[in-house]
């Protein structure tokens, strides 16, 4: 329904006053909504209009005609200037309103057809009193602009300013713009910026069009609020950020037009049919066309109609999202021929065409084909694919040996081969074992034996397991012995878990595999050295995993795992008794070592010589550590002891437990036995021995131990009989240590020594008769200036 | 008030609090702009700085509003300007500037024309204001020092018609009710005793509203809901075209002659002309109804006599070729302007 108004300066109006009012309107317009739409209407002629214009003059001034839709009310009007009003003053103006409720009630789309429709009233009624009531209007009849000649040859003469008008119009829509101010001159100016107004709106979508708001003519552009002003050169225009000026009458000038633009513009010149096309095109779009939509919808327009030109996967997207009745053999037929034309390209954005075909169906086979080469060239161009869509083909179709060796030809790199085995595999494509076995020869095994190769992208495949047996494959021919090393050294962690699972036991890879994961950590070596099915094997893997003897726990561990056939037959135990030596010399022997010790012993004669005798020195050294009860078993091992051959490191802490458990022992057959066999042998063990004797005898006989003494000068003295050595020490350290005693003390010595019983019958005191005899002649003789005044002497010549 | 983004901020500028740096952390523009809901002109910085003061311009249509203000303008910026010392008197911005010379002064003085009629107020988003600042000169009595008097008056233009229609009136409140002084113009050529006195002698308004309901609309608007108590606005009662009464005033009128307001509002002159106006609108039609009104509604009133154009227009286009001689016509904007004591008064106060 349309509702109109008549507004003028008049004697008799609806409002019953004299001056502007109503004049004449269909009843039932609410107040509110005649106060939105006068305003629009007023009329102020431009300023280089004369003061007081003649007829001619006044039909030669501008008319306004416009529209703006409020949402709750569409208004569509049309105001001429009248001059003088029923009073003879200028000023008065003329404004026929249409007011519909919708604009779609206005049936006229767009409402710039509406110039010079008849409907309008050009002049008020007789300004007398009449009714004022006017009648309702069912639709406005489109006026000469509506047969698109006009549109069409404005359009193309001056495409550049369309091309400008329709991009600032654009702009206002999406909100950047308040207001587009648009500048035309000539004879009739109002009539061109109609027929702009016209070739701006019509080829919009519906909705869109409806928000253009538009006069062809103010006077006061600042003030008027819609989003096209129209107005005459003499019009001072606004300037400001938010308005933009497009002048119709200056020369047009190239530049660029945006696809719907170019879309428009050719519309509107193939005439009214092809725009109702596009019109109805757009309207089929679910959601409808916003103002951003625009230029990927007129790539559909033209996909859709088979224009050359349009880019094909954007007019694509548009189509599949947004126009889902258009995907049909016709669509595919046109980017058919887009293909073969060469002006649709999916290599050039792969992305796209892959989400787009996706999420489409019906492709033709030239569409299948070109995007798969295209997708297969991306992911071999090294950027990744595995986000791609793939059709579902025959894989006979495709060579994928080809491929690959072309990817290995350009960029060897794991992740872009192994991209192109994951997209052939996602196609049903197996390569021949050949060809991986040429994958894995340039490409796989350099990053397996680089302790920095990154494997993720192989490893992540879905085939994987094939790779990885074939690399296992290529490897062990390989692998000579001296090449184990190099190799196990080269694999990186994650390359020996995942050749882990491939690599038969017993074969070289699962060595290095084995090496390389226990070297990493990842696996425990001695689980490893379990493996090994002899002693030669054992050797092998102990001279990889431990370049290094190892620690007594892990020797512990390796003792505890291994088989006695196997450990026997190889040189781990004297391998591990190195470390008893190594950490003796770095004084860093415990609890483990004597485990150790104890494990290796158990071996028993399998062990070699100087295994055995470390093993034995580090035994036994623990044993007189505990000071055992002096027993003649206990007595045998202590000579033993002190006629080893160990290493000194070895030798040297025995030595010094043996010393102290014989002093603690104070049995002098016992220091006789164990004196003899350090002076009858040459071995690190009595080197040691004596040296650690030598000091403890001075310490006992710098003491009052008076039963250590009587333990040693007997023992002494009986081997003196036979050994220099014995007779030097008791002209020596003991004479000097003895000397520092009193004379109490030493009375005390050659009393004890006197007795019977003190002394073991076994041991005779040399050639003096009795020991009492030999004690006197002792003191007589190496013990003289031991009374007070002698060793007061001494201490003063000291002092 | 309110500011805007400079240029550099591109699609992100936007309006806000004046503050040193917009938003974006850049130097807004200097121009300060209204913060009123839709509104968002911008405001003349000399608006902001100084005082204004609102004269609202009512009057029935045809009464020669526009005509006056037009007139007054000018008359302020030449004649009155010399008679206070060198007073200046400018428009204040391109807006005003533009519409005075568009609206008023072409057709005035270029063209010698009426002017257009002006469009109700329904047809317009806002009334469109004339700014001008006023500077007097203005000497100290004991330190003799010359002070600079300033103030901005802004001046709003009605159609007549918008005060006969309510839903006009209300639209006219929100600039009444802010006005601090109304100058009401009233047209005698529509009072029905005066039009029979003077019919014959020259072009008759083609309208003759009832001047008491003009009057009443006003007082109506400036009331608001206040229905008891008088109006404190100061209110000019001007009594326009006078030059077509010259038979119907009394012998020697001081109508009849300039007012002598030379450095100073002449109280006196302002009481004589006064008492004879308000003495010959009481035998007009509803003239005492009239007196009435003003003085029973407005407690601050005065009445005054001029004539803009000082001869009828030969047509409802063309203005007398003998030009423009405006009498009295600075009376009423002198007096409002001492009422704010923006210049000094002179003379005895009854």
């Amino acid at each position: 329904m349309i509702r109109q108004i008549h507004y003028t300066s008049c004697r008799h109006g609806r409002d019953g006053i004299q001056g502007f009012q109503v004049a004449a309107a269909t009843t039932g317009i609410p107040p509110h909504h005649e106060n939105l739409v006068l305003p629009l209407a007023a009329y102020r002629p431009p300023p280089s209009a004369s003061a007081v214009p003649d007829r001619a003059e006044i039909e030669a001034l501008p008319v306004a005609l416009g529209y703006r839709d409020f949402g709750d009310v569409a208004v569509l009007f049309r105001s001429c200037y009248l001059g003088e009003d029923y009073t003879g003053r200028q000023g008065n103006y003329f404004a026929h309103v249409l007011v519909a409720d919708d604009a779609d009630d206005l049936r006229v789309a767009p409402p710039a057809s509406a110039w010079d429709a008849a409907a309008w009233s050009r002049i008020p009624p007789e300004d007398i009193r009449t009714p004022t009531s006017l009648p309702e209007l069912t639709a406005v009849e489109s006026g000469p602009l509506a047969d698109g000649t006009a549109v069409g040859d404005w359009v193309g003469r001056a495409p550049e300013r369309f091309a400008r008008l329709l991009d600032a119009v654009l702009a206002a829509l999406a909100g950047r713009l308040g207001k587009v101010v648009v500048v035309a001159g000539g004879q009739q100016p109002d009539a061109e910026i109609a027929v702009a107004v016209l070739a701006v709106t019509a080829p919009l979508p519906h909705p869109l069009a409806r928000r253009v708001s538009f006069t062809t003519f103010s006077a006061n552009p600042t003030e008027i609020d819609l989003l096209v002003v129209g107005t005459t050169p003499d019009v001072p225009v606004p300037q400001g950020r938010d308005t933009v000026v497009v002048r119709l009458d200056g020369p047009d000038e190239d530049g660029h037009a945006s696809p719907f633009t170019s879309l428009a513009v050719d519309r509107l010149r193939a005439g009214p049919v092809a725009v109702v096309a596009l019109q109805a095109l757009a309207a089929e779009a679910v959601p409808p066309v916003g103002h951003g939509d625009l230029d990927a919808f007129a790539e559909a327009a033209r996909l859709l109609a088979a224009e050359p030109g349009a880019d094909v996967v954007a007019g694509l997207e548009f189509v599949a999202d947004r126009l889902p009745g258009r995907l049909g053999p016709d669509l595919w037929a046109a980017v058919d021929e887009a293909l073969t034309a060469g002006t649709a390209r999916p290599e050039d954005d792969i992305v796209r065409w892959s989400a787009v075909l996706r999420r489409t169906g019906g492709h033709t086979p030239q569409m299948t084909s070109r995007y798969l080469r295209a997708a297969l060239t991306h992911v071999a161009g090294g950027t990744g694919g595995a986000e791609l869509w793939l059709p579902e083909i025959n894989p006979d179709q495709i060579d994928g040996d080809g491929w690959i060796a072309a990817v290995m030809g350009i960029d060897p790199r794991p992740e872009v081969v192994s991209a192109l085995l994951a997209t052939l595999r996602r196609l049903g494509v197996e390569p021949s074992d050949e060809e991986l076995g040429e994958v894995v020869e340039r490409v796989l095994l350099p990053v397996v034996l680089d302790p920095h190769g990154n494997l993720d992208p192989i490893r992540a495949l879905p085939g994987a397991a094939r790779l990885a047996s074939v690399t296992i494959a290529r490897l062990e021919s390989r692998l000579d012995d001296d090449l184990i090393e190099t190799a196990a050294e080269s694999m990186s962690e994650a390359a020996a878990h995942w050749l882990a699972p491939s690599a038969a036991p017993g074969t070289r890879c699962a060595v290095v595999i084995a090496v390389a994961l226990a070297r990493a950590g990842a696996r425990d070596p001695v689980a490893v050295a379990a493996t090994a099915a002899d002693g030669a094997q054992l050797d092998r893997l102990a001279a990889l995993l431990w370049p290094e003897p190892p620690s007594a726990a892990t020797g512990g561990r390796l003792l505890a795992v291994l088989e006695r056939d196997v450990l026997t037959r190889s040189a781990l135990p004297a391998w591990l008794a190195e470390r008893l030596v190594v950490d003796a010399r770095e004084k860093r022997s415990g609890r483990r070592h004597v485990e150790l010790a104890l494990q290796l012993g158990a071996l028993g004669n399998a062990l070699d010589e100087r295994t055995r005798t470390r093993v034995e020195a580090v035994l036994l050294t623990e044993e007189f550590r505990n000071r055992p009860r002096s027993d003649p078993s206990t007595r045998e091992r202590a000579v033993s002891a002190v006629a080893s051959h160990a290493d000194p490191a070895l030798a040297e802490p025995l030595a010094r437990v043996v010393v102290h458990w014989v002093f603690a022992c104070a049995e002098s057959l016992t220091h006789a036995d164990l004196l003899r066999a350090a002076f009858s042998t040459r071995s690190p063990g009595s080197a040691a021995f004596l040296s650690h004797y030598r000091e403890q005898l001075t310490r006992t006989l710098g003491t009052a131990d008076t039963a250590g003494v009587i333990a040693v000068l007997p023992a002494l003295v009986h081997l003196s009989a036979t050994w220099q050595e014995a007779t030097e020490l008791l002209g020596g350290t003991c004479a000097s240590a003895l000397s520092q005693r009193r004379r109490r003390a030493l009375d005390e010595l050659g009393q004890r020594l006197s007795e019977t019983g003190s002394v073991p019958p076994d041991l005779r005191p040399g050639r003096a008769a009795s020991w009492t005899a030999w004690w006197t002649q002792y003191r007589a003789s190496q013990l003289a200036g031991a009374g007070l005044r002698d060793r007061v002497w001494r201490l003063g010549r000291k002092g | 008030l309110h500011q805007r983004c400079p240029d550099s901020c591109g699609d992100d500028a936007t309006t806000f609090r004046t503050g040193p740096v917009c938003p974006h952390g850049r130097s807004p523009t200097p121009a300060l702009y209204c913060p009123g809901d839709g509104c968002g002109r911008r405001l003349e910085r000399d608006y902001i700085d100084t005082p204004a003061r609102i004269i609202a311009v009512v009057g029935s249509s045809e009464s020669g509003k526009s005509t006056y203000v037009g007139v007054l303008v000018n008359e302020l910026r030449n004649r009155i300007g010399e008679a206070f010392d060198g007073a200046s008197v400018e428009m204040v911005g391109d807006a005003s500037r533009k519409r005075y010379r568009e609206m008023f002064s072409d057709y005035l003085f270029e063209q010698g024309r009426t002017l257009r009629r002006t469009d109700s107020i329904r047809a317009l988003h806002a009334l469109e204001p004339l700014l001008f600042m006023l500077q007097f000169p203005r000497r100290g009595r004991l330190s003799g020092r010359v002070k600079l008097m300033t103030g901005i008056t802004v001046f709003y233009d009605t159609a007549g018609e918008d005060i006969l229609d309510a839903d006009r009136r209300d639209r006219l409140s929100r600039y009444l009710t802010a006005a601090d002084g109304i100058v009401f113009v009233l047209d005698p050529l529509q009072v029905p005793s005066v039009r029979a006195a003077v019919a014959g002698g020259g072009a008759l308004p083609t309208v003759a509203q009832d001047q008491v309901e003009m009057v009443q609309g006003v007082a109506e608007v400036l009331r608001g809901s206040r229905h008891n108590g008088r109006v404190t606005t100061p209110l000019a009662f001007v009594v326009a075209k006078i030059d077509a009464l010259t038979d119907l005033l009394p012998p020697g009128t001081t109508l009849a002659r300039p007012g002598n307001h030379d450095r100073a509002y002449d109280e006196t002159d302002g009481q004589q002309v006064h008492d004879e106006v308000r003495a010959v609108v009481h035998g007009w039609t509803n003239g005492a109804t009239l007196i009435n009104l003003v003085q029973n509604t407005f407690s601050d009133h005065r009445f005054f006599g001029m004539s803009a154009l000082g001869f009828s227009p030969v047509s409802a286009e063309q203005l007398s070729p003998q030009g423009i001689h405006p009498l009295r016509v600075e009376d009423p904007m002198l007096w409002l302007l001492a009422r704010f004591g923006l210049i000094p008064t002179r003379g005895a106060r009854r």
